[in-house]
């Protein structure tokens, strides 16, 4: 169990939060309980027991992580002592305005002298007002989820235990802002050089990248180096799976299309068509491919002393590429 | 004979057309060289590049046989009396003019061939290779 309803003063600091606030501020947001768990790094039915009130207080830090994952201050998601007097008396603050609405229709109505079926349709054309009224309002404060695609661009081939870049490019028509998460599954034996931008490192798991990417708009890019395993699958094949999560569309997960797999072999990743140069096309094209990208300035050097020198070759001992004298 | 004339004026359209088509390539260019300095032991190159930038430029300048490269500015990547030629990776440059000089260890700079630029156009990907031209364009 992760709270509890614990006053000790000895334990960590607790705060008490609006669980009606937090949901509100979620669902204004489009944003799903599953979303909000992996960013503060819970299950989703702690944040429907946060939202639900069954846990009053909880964690101070779990408070900031959960303001922080809705885009607010902590002093949004607490308990204003005004609404403390509705919450002691079982009832969600919310609940007020309604009751203090039917007490006012009753007395209207109880004043009221009209014949019974004017009385009918008025109260009709006043639910239907407000039904027209509140679709309204859920439309305009509901947009339309964003349309997103993900896309991987991988190498052909990469020999055994050697570097080599993954991308993963977001794009979207959509101009509104939007939050992500990015989870790719690594092939068996790979390890991770450097991430771009810094994975959620807490949540990562042996064999898996993941990012959470906050409200944004636009497209985006997710780079990564990975070290290919010093001894390769029997087929020689390294492949590559994720998806992406994305605010506002519910738990609905789009797989990352594009490059799949990639060939273990003896050719550098950048020597395309493997004739152990790499040439003014393919060094033309690692910069296509690379010059957007942060922390793979030593890549780019190691690419650009392979194509100065007119060829290379793998040396066994060394497990490195020589430029060919 | 109404419609020989009909004819001819589209024929006489079509030929103006396809004159005045740039030929292939020409609005492609968005990087241009040319030849600042070609004398003594001195070659000086002006780069113009213009949007949208390419990544990467590839300067490649021919040398005569034999003829060794003191100094180069920016440095260069390769410079190789054995296969002739000196080769710029200029990245990152931005829009303007940019000057690239070698100084030879004797003076064969006339003699020294063509140069060339490559570079992929961020517009549709496709390669470019453009001759570095003798004069001021």
């Amino acid at each position: 169990m992760e709270e509890t309803d614990n006053y000790s003063t000895g334990g960590p600091p607790m705060v008490r939060i609006d669980g009606a606030k937090v949901r509100r501020i979620r669902e204004r947001q489009g944003l799903t309980q599953l979303y909000v768990a992996t960013v503060v790094q819970v299950t989703t039915d702690t944040i429907s027991r946060w939202e639900n009130r069954r846990y009053p207080t909880i964690k101070k830090e779990n408070a900031e992580k959960l303001a922080e994952a809705l885009g607010v201050t902590l002093d949004d998601l607490l308990e204003e002592e005004e609404a403390e007097a509705g919450g002691e008396s079982g009832l969600p603050a919310e609940a007020a305005p309604v009751e203090e609405l039917s007490a006012t229709a009753r007395n209207g109505v109880a004043s009221a002298r009209r014949p019974q079926g004017l009385w009918l349709l008025g109260v009709l054309v006043v639910l239907l007002a407000g039904t027209g009224l509140g679709w309204f309002i859920f439309q305009r404060q509901t947009p339309a989820p964003p349309q997103v695609a993900a896309t991987r661009i991988l190498p052909g081939h990469v020999p055994p235990g050697q570097s080599f870049p993954v991308l993963i490019r977001i794009n979207t028509p959509s101009e509104a802002a939007f939050a992500l998460i990015v989870r790719e599954n690594l092939p068996p034996g790979c390890r991770v050089l450097v991430a771009n931008p810094a994975p959620a490192g807490a949540a990562s798991q042996e064999g898996q990248l993941k990012w959470v990417s906050r409200p944004e708009k636009g497209a985006r890019l997710f780079s990564y180096l990975l070290v290919s395993p010093e001894t390769p699958p029997d087929d020689r094949v390294l492949s590559f799976q994720g998806q992406i999560l994305v605010g506002g569309r519910g738990d609905e997960a789009i797989a990352i299309a594009g490059d799949r797999q990639l060939e273990v072999g003896r050719y550098h990743w950048a020597d395309s068509n493997g004739d152990n140069r790499i040439d003014d096309e393919e060094i033309l094209a690692v910069y296509d491919l690379l010059g957007e990208v942060d922390g793979f300035a030593g890549l780019r050097d190691e690419v650009d002393t392979l194509w100065a020198a007119g060829g290379y070759r793998w040396d066994e001992k060394t497990g490195k590429y020589l430029p060919e004298q | 004979m109404r419609m020989k004339i009909w004819f001819g004026a589209v024929m006489v359209l079509l030929c103006m057309w396809g004159v005045g088509l740039p030929p292939e390539g020409a609005a492609a260019q968005n990087v241009k060289g040319h030849y600042l300095d070609k004398t003594g032991a001195k070659i000086i190159i002006e780069l113009e590049v213009s949007p949208p930038l390419p990544p990467l430029i590839i300067v490649i300048q021919k040398l005569p046989e034999g003829v060794q490269v003191i100094e180069a500015e920016p440095e260069s990547k390769l410079a190789d009396p054995g296969r002739g030629q000196v080769k710029w990776l200029l990245s990152g440059l931005t829009s303007g003019k940019h000057r690239l000089e070698l100084k030879l260890d004797r003076p064969a700079a006339a003699q020294a061939g063509g140069g060339e630029i490559r570079y992929r156009n961020p517009a549709d990907g496709m390669m470019v290779t453009v001759a570095i031209s003798e004069g001021a364009p």
